[in-house]
C-alpha cells in the first residue's frame, strides 16, 4: 500500500468552489410525470387530514356523551335510593 | 323546566346515506381508471395534463360547498335554526377541502405548462381570495364560540364568499390573464372522446363525493347541537356534574 493512497483527500480551495448557479437552457424544468403524482398525493393528504379532523370530532362527542350519560346514570340511582324506602314503608 | 328528550331510531334519510356512499365510491374508481388507464396523453403538456380531470371537478365541488354555505347562511339570517347553521359551517369547510385541492393542484401543473407555478392571474387571485374567506369563516367558527352573535357574523362571511364566487367564475372572460378556458371558453375543448368521457365521469364522481362529505359533516354538526341542548337540559335539570368524564 503505498503513502499516496492513505493520505487524507486533499481540501477544496475557495477557487475550486462553485461561485454561481446557471439554469439549464431549454429542455424540461420539472418532470411531468412527477408533478402529477405530487398532486394526486396531495388530493388524498388533505382528504385524509380533513377525514381524520372528522374522525377526532366525533371522539370529543363520544366523550361529552359518555360524561352526559355517567350523570344521567348516577341521577336515576339516586333517585332509586331515594325512593326505595318509601316504597318500603308502604308495602 | 325542560325536561331531556331522545330522538332515537332512523330516519328515511339515513338509510340513502350507504347508497350515496357506495356510488361516489364507484364514480371516484371509473374516474381515476378513466383518467389514467383509457384517456390519451395531451400532445403539449405531456402527462400532466391528467390533472385537469380532478384540479377542474376540485373546483366544482368548492363551487357546491360553497353554495351549501350560501345557502345556510341566508336561511340561518331569516330564521336562525341549528340545521341550518350546521349546513352553511358544512358548507365552509367542503369549500376549504376542495379549494386547497384547486390551489396546489393548478400551481403543480402550471410549474409544468407555464414554468413557474403561480402567477397572480385573475382567476387564480379571485380563487384563493374566495378560499381565504371561507379559511376566515372556519377559523371564527372555530375560535370564538358558538352562541347567536357569532353564528349571526358567519353567516355574513358565508354571504360574502359567495359573492367572490361569479367573480371566479368570469374572471377568466373579464379580465383574461393565463388561465386555461379548455372546458368554457373557445379553447377547442377536449379534443378525444376518453378525454371528455374522463372529464365528465370526475364531474358526476367529484358532485357525490361532495354530497357525501358535505352530508357527513353536516349530521356530526347536528349531533353536536343535539348534544349541547342535552347538557342544557341536564343542567336545567340539575345534574350539573356533567363534565365529569
Amino acid at each position: 500500500m503505498s503513502l499516496a493512497q492513505n493520505a487524507p483527500p486533499t481540501p477544496a480551495v475557495p477557487d475550486d468552489r462553485a461561485t454561481e448557479f446557471t439554469a439549464v437552457q431549454g429542455g424540461e424544468q420539472y418532470s411531468g410525470g412527477s408533478l402529477l403524482v405530487e398532486a394526486y398525493a396531495a388530493i388524498w393528504i388533505i382528504l385524509m387530514a380533513w377525514i381524520f379532523m372528522l374522525w377526532r370530532k366525533q371522539a370529543t362527542l363520544g366523550e361529552r356523551l359518555d360524561g352526559l350519560e355517567r350523570t344521567i346514570d348516577r341521577a336515576a340511582a339516586e333517585l332509586e335510593k331515594n325512593a326505595s324506602p318509601s316504597a318500603r314503608a308502604k308495602g | 323546566m325542560t325536561t331531556l328528550t331522545r330522538k332515537s331510531g332512523k330516519r328515511w334519510s339515513d338509510s340513502l346515506f350507504v347508497p350515496l356512499l357506495a356510488v361516489t365510491t364507484l364514480l371516484l374508481l371509473a374516474t381515476i381508471h378513466w383518467a389514467f388507464l383509457k384517456a390519451p396523453v395531451e400532445a403539449r403538456m405531456g402527462i400532466v395534463q391528467k390533472i385537469f380531470y380532478f384540479h377542474v371537478p376540485s373546483a366544482y365541488a368548492m363551487y357546491i360547498g360553497a353554495t351549501a354555505c350560501f345557502i345556510g347562511s341566508v336561511m340561518y339570517l331569516l330564521k336562525p335554526t341549528d340545521a341550518r347553521d350546521a349546513l352553511g359551517r358544512a358548507g365552509a369547510e367542503v369549500a376549504i377541502v376542495f379549494g386547497a385541492i384547486v390551489l396546489i393542484t393548478g400551481p403543480l401543473w402550471a410549474a409544468k405548462a407555464w414554468g413557474y407555478f403561480w402567477t397572480w392571474d385573475p382567476r387564480l387571485t379571485t380563487a384563493m381570495l374566495s378560499w381565504l374567506v371561507y379559511v376566515a369563516y372556519s377559523v371564527l367558527r372555530g375560535f370564538s364560540g358558538d352562541g347567536p352573535g357569532e353564528r349571526k357574523f358567519a353567516a355574513a362571511l358565508g354571504i360574502l364568499g359567495a359573492a367572490n364566487l361569479p367573480i371566479i367564475h368570469y374572471s377568466v372572460q373579464k379580465w383574461g390573464g393565463q388561465h386555461p378556458t379548455v372546458v368554457t371558453g373557445k379553447g377547442g375543448g377536449l379534443q378525444h372522446p376518453d378525454m371528455k368521457i374522463a372529464f365528465w365521469l370526475g364531474m358526476i364522481a367529484f358532485t357525490f363525493f361532495a354530497g357525501t362529505l358535505l352530508w357527513t359533516r353536516v349530521r356530526l354538526e347536528l349531533v353536536k347541537s343535539r348534544l349541547a341542548h342535552a347538557e342544557e337540559d341536564a343542567i336545567d335539570l340539575g345534574l350539573d356534574d356533567r363534565t365529569e368524564t
